[in-house]
């Protein structure tokens, strides 16, 4: 597990570092873009060694990697000024909690209407509900984010960018603040929602059939049992198991699905800030967020591995 | 002092900011948020706060009320740029009248000037402070000349500064008469320092609290080691150094990102941005300015800056009267126009572009094929290029209709217009266009299109930045000129990139054709920022690589410029040497004549105006004014006089 973090982490900075130029051509084309052009030679350079870009690319890798290891310092982000790891940890719990309301719904929607799409296969429901659900993956999400945020301004009078109001954006934790944050967060969750339930419901439904047409199925049904738990009892929690097994890319999958979500919608989650930092070759807070996300995938998926054994006893007699 | 006339199109209905109103017998008022912090015993008293003679500044049409929060709204995590530098910001020695006519004392209460325009004496304002209540005086000027510009290690190879004349910069002397007196001389006279002053170039003279600073200078703290090792991101007292004072290295951001710096600005950060999408400012208690009635200045109690990723949410946030105000709305005119006829809290002012032209369209003369390079410098064939172009109709797609065809050149309200400069060459006429490009490249290939100098089949680069907030629409003016170009036989391929690969491809030389903006239009912006009117200037990229042999930077892409571009180069200096404006003028109209014969840039058409939308909220915006980079964008407008209405 470790050595595959410690090639990521390679791969990630070199990545970072192909785009030509540097977070100091960036910081000057701001500066040009805004008619501050008059920006001398040396002060290009002497703020490339003020920022240690200088340095050839596996020496800045070096120093980089020693940091974290030695003394947990991601480095430090140059668009903010601040330690990358205080920028990446502000963003997260936020992001955390968009991830989890949106696991939770697309769990909450999928996981019923695929067991009864099963079912009731080829049953007007059944089309219903899969027509619904593959409008839902098909339509953008930057789209439907736009289209939610245009309902909500033309026929509710405001438009619900952002996670809070202004007043509470900055203010401490509160009920009202929480309750603030619930008004704005089911726009993201549904949207983000929406395009994970169709491959979900789909899954549901092929792996449920699969498991009801089995004879350990009949037989139950011979032998009478009532039919709802004949379902649930054996049929659901083997069917369950590609869900579980993907967990783990669950966490950078979301995170990444919701850059574009966040950035229409101006959402305070890392997405942006991950977006941003690529844009602006702010590159300690690039990498660490890669890192992170990276780590977060190889630990998810030890998560997924114990969560079947735990489930499914054929894996663990295998 | 002088003031200045130089009529515009526009005569603006802007009071002039009273200078002479003697402020000693006014009682001054200050806002209930700061009387209650009075109150408490944790500010003292406004009349000890403000300079013994604050800065009077007239408000545009009503005196305001105290109190509210203003929203600027700006894309991406640069709030200063985003738009925060040209309302909390921006505090020079002295300022541009509101109706951009002549210089006003700001920071500086008054001045006097040698006949040989090389020394300057400045008076400050005797109890003026930093906003942490400190006194701002004399010292605070000294310690940026000596202990900043004249310090090696925090400025690299000899002072430089953009103030700061090239030729000479060694023998710049600052003299402290006293607290509240400091004298510059010059090696060269240096007639505009004063413009210098005022614009963005001038603002390090006030942007270095000593008291607050020292502590991180290496010969005033023998312990700074100290501080560095506590520091994220810095390596050395140099580094750490820059970082507080956001500069010389000028990475500005540090401004809205270190909060308890001293300042002189009328709002400064409480909060920074970085976990949410929102950064706040809050008034300084100790800013130097008052109204017509005594209220200290600003009207506004608090600036939230919003960030956000994407300019559309920015402009629905806007029309739905979330924000009061931005920067760059970009390309959304109609929409903008349309909301506010439907009854959406905006009103729109216009931005009358300072600007000589749309667009400059430059042909790199240092260009790395020799046979290009030469083409590109035969003024004949400039002219073809241009005689290609259909002005009106890109006027008509792209500008909807605003404008007419010109030149880049001052404009006709300027003191500074050339006729010759501003129309020679802007009628569509495809048969003189190829006319003049037979004389320079007459061969064409079996495909009909032109060969090359040297007989090689010929295909141009033109290379456009596509994502400046302010150049929404090049892509499309490069596109119609493309085909413009092929209908004369000339094949020119598009290339659109990004701006930061965009400066990595001017300072590799990587160039061939381009496009810019337009500088050099209203009043003297001409001689101020003549990199259109003057070979090797920054963003003359027609003669990229004489720029950096003049700044000495970029080795490989340098071209040491003929004698005759030498020889203008040094006329140019003159200009600003001049003691009057009146012979300011006189020079500046000898070297446009020159640009005028040399017809260094193409252009498209005169701007019409920009159009800036603002919240119903807000009072004093004027419903036009002079917008440009020169007088600081928004900051002409004063927005320490602007008000929420409530």
């Amino acid at each position: 597990m470790l050595l595959t973090v410690w090639v990521i982490s390679i791969i990630s900075f070199v990545l970072i570092q192909l785009p030509p130029g540097d977070y100091v051509t960036n910081l000057v084309s701001e500066m040009m873009a805004q008619g501050a052009d008059k920006i001398s030679p040396e002060v290009v350079s002497a703020l490339r060694e003020q920022y240690g870009l200088n340095d050839p690319v596996y020496v800045q890798y070096f120093k980089w990697i020693r940091n974290i290891v030695l003394e947990g310092d991601f480095g430090y982000s140059l668009t903010f000024k601040r330690d990358a790891v205080e920028i990446i940890m502000e963003r997260l719990p936020m992001t955390f909690i968009l991830t989890s309301a949106s696991v939770i719904f697309i769990w909450a929607v999928a996981l019923p209407v695929g067991i009864f799409s099963a079912v009731k296969q080829y049953s007007i429901a059944d089309y219903v509900a899969t027509f619904v659900g593959f409008i839902g993956l098909a339509v953008p999400n930057f789209l439907f984010a736009l289209i939610l945020m245009y309902l909500s301004y033309k026929y509710g009078g405001k438009a619900l960018i952002g996670l809070f109001s202004e007043q509470y954006a900055n203010a401490p934790w509160s009920w009202d603040k929480f309750l603030d944050l619930l008004n704005h967060l089911w726009i993201p969750v549904i949207i983000i929602g929406t395009a994970g339930t169709a491959g979900l419901i789909r899954t549901m439904r092929a792996n449920l059939l699969d498991e009801l047409n089995r004879p350990y199925v009949d037989a139950a049904r011979a032998k009478g049992l009532p039919e709802t738990r004949l379902i649930w009892k054996y049929p659901v929690r083997y069917a369950l198991n590609p869900f579980v097994s993907t967990i783990g890319w669950v966490l950078p999958q979301l995170v990444a699905g919701e850059v574009i979500v966040s950035i229409v919608l101006n959402l305070p989650t890392s997405g942006p800030v991950l977006f941003n930092a690529l844009m602006d070759q702010d590159m300690f807070v690039a990498a660490g967020f890669i890192l992170v996300l990276s780590a977060l995938t190889v630990v998810g998926t030890f998560i997924s591995d114990v969560l079947l054994a735990v489930l499914d006893p054929r894996i663990r007699l295998a | 002092m002088r003031k200045f006339s130089f009529v515009f199109l526009l005569t603006l209905l802007l009071a002039l900011m009273g200078t002479t109103v003697l402020s000693q017998d006014m009682m001054y008022n200050e806002s209930p948020m700061l009387a209650a912090q009075v109150e408490a015993g944790e500010l003292p008293a406004v009349e000890e706060r403000l300079p013994s003679n604050p800065t009077v500044v007239t408000p545009l049409n009503e005196v305001g009320q105290y109190g509210g929060a203003m929203r600027v709204g700006f894309v991406g995590d640069n709030p200063g740029w985003g738009g925060m530098w040209y309302v909390a910001g921006w505090e020079n020695l002295v300022s541009w009248a509101p109706d951009f006519s002549g210089i006003v004392p700001n920071i500086a209460e008054s001045w006097e000037i040698s006949d040989d325009v090389r020394e300057y004496t400045f008076h400050l304002r005797e109890g003026m402070k930093w906003s942490d209540g400190e006194p701002f005086t004399a010292d605070d000027i000294m310690f940026y000349i000596e202990d900043v510009l004249f310090n090696e290690e925090l400025t690299i190879g000899g002072p430089t500064a953009d103030w700061l004349p090239r030729e000479g910069a060694d023998e710049f002397t600052a003299e402290k008469i006293d607290d509240y007196t400091v004298k510059f001389t010059f090696a060269n006279p240096y007639g505009t320092f004063l413009f210098t002053l005022a614009q963005w170039n001038g603002r390090h003279m006030t942007w270095f609290p000593k008291h607050w600073l020292s502590q991180y200078h290496a010969d005033y703290n023998e312990n700074v080691d100290e501080l560095v090792a506590q520091e994220d991101g810095v390596e050395n007292w140099v580094g750490l150094f820059n970082k507080m004072a956001s500069g010389p290295t000028d990475d500005t951001n540090n401004y809205f990102n270190i909060i308890g710096r001293p300042l002189l600005f009328p709002w400064i950060p409480s909060t920074v941005l970085g976990g949410n999408t929102q950064m706040n400012m809050v008034r300084n208690p100790y800013y130097f300015k008052v109204d017509t009635e005594g209220n200290q200045l600003p009207y506004i109690d608090e600036l939230v800056g919003v960030s956000y990723q994407d300019n559309e949410a920015r402009t629905l946030a806007m029309i739905n009267g979330d924000l009061d105000y931005v920067k760059d709305p970009g390309d959304n005119r109609i929409l903008y126009f349309d909301a506010m006829d439907s009854g959406a809290p905006i009103n729109i002012s216009a931005a009358i572009s300072d600007g000589g032209n749309t667009n400059s369209i430059q042909f790199n003369r240092n260009t790395e094929d020799p046979a290009i390079a030469e083409m590109f410098q035969d003024i004949n064939f400039r002219i073809g290029m241009s005689y290609a172009i259909n002005r009106e109709e890109i006027i008509e797609i792209v500008h909807l209709g605003q404008g007419t065809p010109a030149q880049v050149a001052p404009l006709e309200s300027s003191p500074l217009y050339n006729e010759q400069l501003a129309t020679q060459y802007v009628e569509y006429d495809v048969d003189s266009a190829n006319e003049y490009l037979d004389m320079v490249i007459p061969d064409r290939g079996d495909d009909g299109y032109r060969l090359s100098p040297d007989g090689e089949p010929m295909t141009l680069i033109f290379t456009v930045p596509n994502n400046l907030s302010y150049g929404s629409n090049w892509v499309q003016v490069a596109e119609l000129l493309i085909g413009y170009w092929d209908a004369v036989g000339v094949r020119v391929q598009l290339n659109s990139i990004a701006d930061d690969q965009f400066t990595e491809q001017y300072e590799s030389n990587n160039i061939q054709i381009t496009m810019y903006t337009g500088e050099g239009g209203a009043g003297l912006t001409g001689m101020l920022d003549p990199r259109y009117y003057v070979p090797g200037e920054l963003f003359g990229l027609y003669g990229n690589g004489w720029y950096f042999w003049y700044v000495n930077s970029q080795e490989a892409t340098q071209v040491e410029p003929p004698e005759e571009i030498q020889a203008i180069r040094r006329q140019f200096e003159e200009v600003g040497r001049q003691p009057s404006q009146e012979a300011q003028v006189e020079a500046m109209k000898e070297i446009l004549q020159i640009a005028a014969d040399n017809f260094w840039v193409i252009g498209i058409s005169r701007p019409g105006p920009g159009f800036q939308p603002y919240n119903t909220r807000i009072g004093n915006q004027p419903s036009e004014w002079i917008a440009g980079w020169i007088e600081g964008v928004q900051k002409i407008k004063y927005p320490e006089q602007w008000y929420i209405i409530e």
